[in-house]
């Protein structure tokens, strides 16, 4: 186990994909920071995005009976759109380089679509380039194999998203010139933000490495991983609506949004035992059974 | 005698077809197994499972006399199909990297192998520029990482060019001098007959047949096929004229001379100046390509 994770590590460091990966999130979070930028010097620009945003919300509201709130506590059902009041009296967008940081952490989207892309194509090369083989003919455990690549995944899953974030904090902190402007519980809620949508993240590493271990090509796993962030999200709160069953609660996204929500820290950290125990089990069990090409 | 592989009853059935069917391989320790059959006959396959890569269906495999299949892996070196190999890391990198996965400790093991097998001029040139003779070149050295006991050689050959392919039959019987037995399945059987000391043919997924170098190369004999009328006085025509004669004789008035062979004019003039009939004489036998190749269409050998 020891031997196959120091040469994991080693290939890890010697790939191109972890810094191809990286290097294209850099290259969002710096376009999502000129974009904050532009937006903050730029009234007219932030009035007509305020006035979209809220179009669109009365639409959503009228069309899926959803429920607009204010950035309040309340709960109601269905589900909430925040509308965040502090940016419509004027407040800017990218206050210091630590608030942009840690709001670009929660930010799922594109934090989850590149670490779907690194994974699928850093193990899924193993099948590729049939180079899997080599450890299974050398009598490593197929279990161990896999705990292997959850781990590995997950240190790259996390260089990338360290790398991103240090360059949002520099990034945020030259434009804003400050590099923290939150204090007491609004940093605790910024830290725990950064913490728990890790741990998010990390929970999306460990369902993509199962899906590579299933599916054992890259091309297949990149398209899976795609939809599976695209869709399923909906998909889920479909089903939950139509036949309530709450699917929300096993739904990584949206436990990351109850951390930024609600400092669910707890949730958080169940979603990610839960998702690393099934994963990892279900990865374990067909990758057992499998023929290595 | 102490085996190294041995398997029994080895069965590995795809969508209801079985590739390999009820195999019985024994590989002795110091043999070179010379693994023989067609495309798809069920050599890759048979491999992939003694390497733990495709579960049998049914059968048992024996490595080293044990059962603990995992642990005596550890012992072999393989190299299945394609070369497998990080396309962006260079041969050196390559090589770290199995030696950080199979835990080798000595530091030099990189550039031993890198010299065994010809690749310490290349340098920073990666490996996905590599020729396939390369590619094949550097599998072998991750094969032999570790000094294996057991090297699993699936078409090694393939992609080298005849200097390569001399140079990796030397390399090959060096190492075998060294105490590692070699399993090798390859299509070019000429070369094959240059190192093997066993052979295994298989055929839809059956071993048809295994043989000694010394048993092949008696069925495969070089003679002079005679057919005559009188079998007794052509043997006593053939020992009386040729010192060297070495003959055996055959139903249906054949008699098989072994030597010579270079002389069938005379021994014709001589039979048929001494009354015997001759109806026919021929130069029978075949290298280990033709007895492959007439073996796989079902002709029978006397």
């Amino acid at each position: 186990m020891i031997n196959l994770l120091r040469a994991d590590l080693y290939k890890l460091f010697h790939t191109k994909v972890l810094y191809v990966c990286t290097i294209v999130l850099v290259i969002i979070v710096g376009i999502v920071g000129a974009a904050f930028y532009s937006l903050d010097h730029s009234p007219e620009l932030r009035k007509e995005m305020m006035e979209s945003d809220a179009d669109n919300a009365e639409k959503d509201t009228q069309q899926n009976n959803v429920q607009v709130v204010e950035n309040t506590e309340d709960q109601a059902d269905g589900i909430q759109i925040k509308v965040d009041p502090t940016v419509e009296t004027g407040e800017e967008f990218l206050q210091s380089g630590f608030q942009f940081a840690s709001g670009l952490m929660g930010e799922s989207g594109f934090m989850v679509t590149m670490i779907g892309i690194l994974i699928a194509i850093l193990v899924g090369s193993e099948f590729k380039e049939r180079t899997i083989k080599s450890m299974v003919s050398r009598g490593y455990k197929r279990e161990a194999i896999v705990v292997t690549k959850v781990i590995v995944s997950s240190i790259a899953a996390t260089i990338m998203l360290l790398v991103a974030e240090i360059f949002a904090f520099i990034l945020g902190t030259i434009i804003s010139g400050k590099f923290n402007n939150l204090s007491g519980s609004d940093l605790t809620g910024a830290w725990n933000v950064i913490l728990g949508s890790l741990l998010g993240y990390l929970a999306f590493t460990v369902l993509f490495v199962m899906i590579v271990m299933v599916l054992r090509n890259v091309e297949m796993s990149v398209v899976l991983n795609l939809i599976l962030i695209c869709l399923i999200p909906d998909i889920l709160s479909t089903m939950e609506r139509t036949w309530d069953i709450p699917f929300s609660k096993i739904q990584i996204t949206d436990a990351i949004v109850r951390v930024i929500d609600h400092n669910d820290m707890g949730h958080m950290v169940i979603i990610f035992i839960g998702y690393l125990l099934v994963c990892t089990t279900i990865g374990c069990f067909v990758f057992k059974r499998a023929d290595v090409k | 005698m102490e085996y190294i592989l041995q398997t029994n009853n080895l069965t590995k059935i795809y969508g209801g077809k079985s590739v390999v069917d009820h195999v019985n391989m024994t590989i002795k320790k110091g043999d070179i197994y010379g693994f023989i059959g067609k495309n798809g006959a069920g050599k890759t396959t048979l491999i992939r499972m003694v390497a733990g890569l495709a579960h049998p269906t049914q059968g048992e495999i024996k490595l080293f006399e044990s059962n603990d299949l995992d642990k005596q892996r550890k012992r072999i070196g393989t190299t299945i199909e394609n070369p497998a190999l990080y396309p962006n890391m260079t041969a050196k990198q390559n090589l770290e990297y199995y030696v950080k996965l199979y835990g080798i400790p000595e530091k030099d093991a990189v550039d031993q192998v890198l010299k065994l097998v010809g690749l310490e001029d290349t340098k920073r040139k990666k490996s996905k520029n590599f020729s396939l003779g390369m590619k094949q070149r550097l599998a072998i050295a991750i094969a032999l990482l570790g000094n294996p006991d057991f090297l699993m050689l699936d078409e090694p050959t393939n992609g080298l060019d005849p200097f390569g392919i001399k140079e990796m039959r030397e390399l090959l019987l060096r190492l075998n001098k060294q105490g590692i037995t070699i399993l090798i399945s390859s299509h070019i059987l000429g070369e094959l007959s240059k190192i093997a000391t066993v052979y295994g043919i298989i055929n839809n997924g059956i071993l048809v047949e295994e043989y000694t170098k010394q048993e092949l190369e008696e069925r495969c004999k070089r003679c002079l096929k005679i057919k005559v009328d009188d079998t007794k006085k052509a043997s006593m025509i053939l020992e009386e004229n040729f010192q060297t004669v070495e003959y055996d004789v055959l139903p249906e008035n054949i008699i098989r001379v072994f030597d010579p062979i270079d002389c069938s004019g005379e021994i014709n003039r001589k039979l048929v100046l001494s009354g015997v009939t001759v109806e026919s004489i021929s130069l029978v036998g075949q290298d280990l390509e033709g007895y492959f190749v007439e073996l796989m269409e079902g002709k029978n050998h006397d």
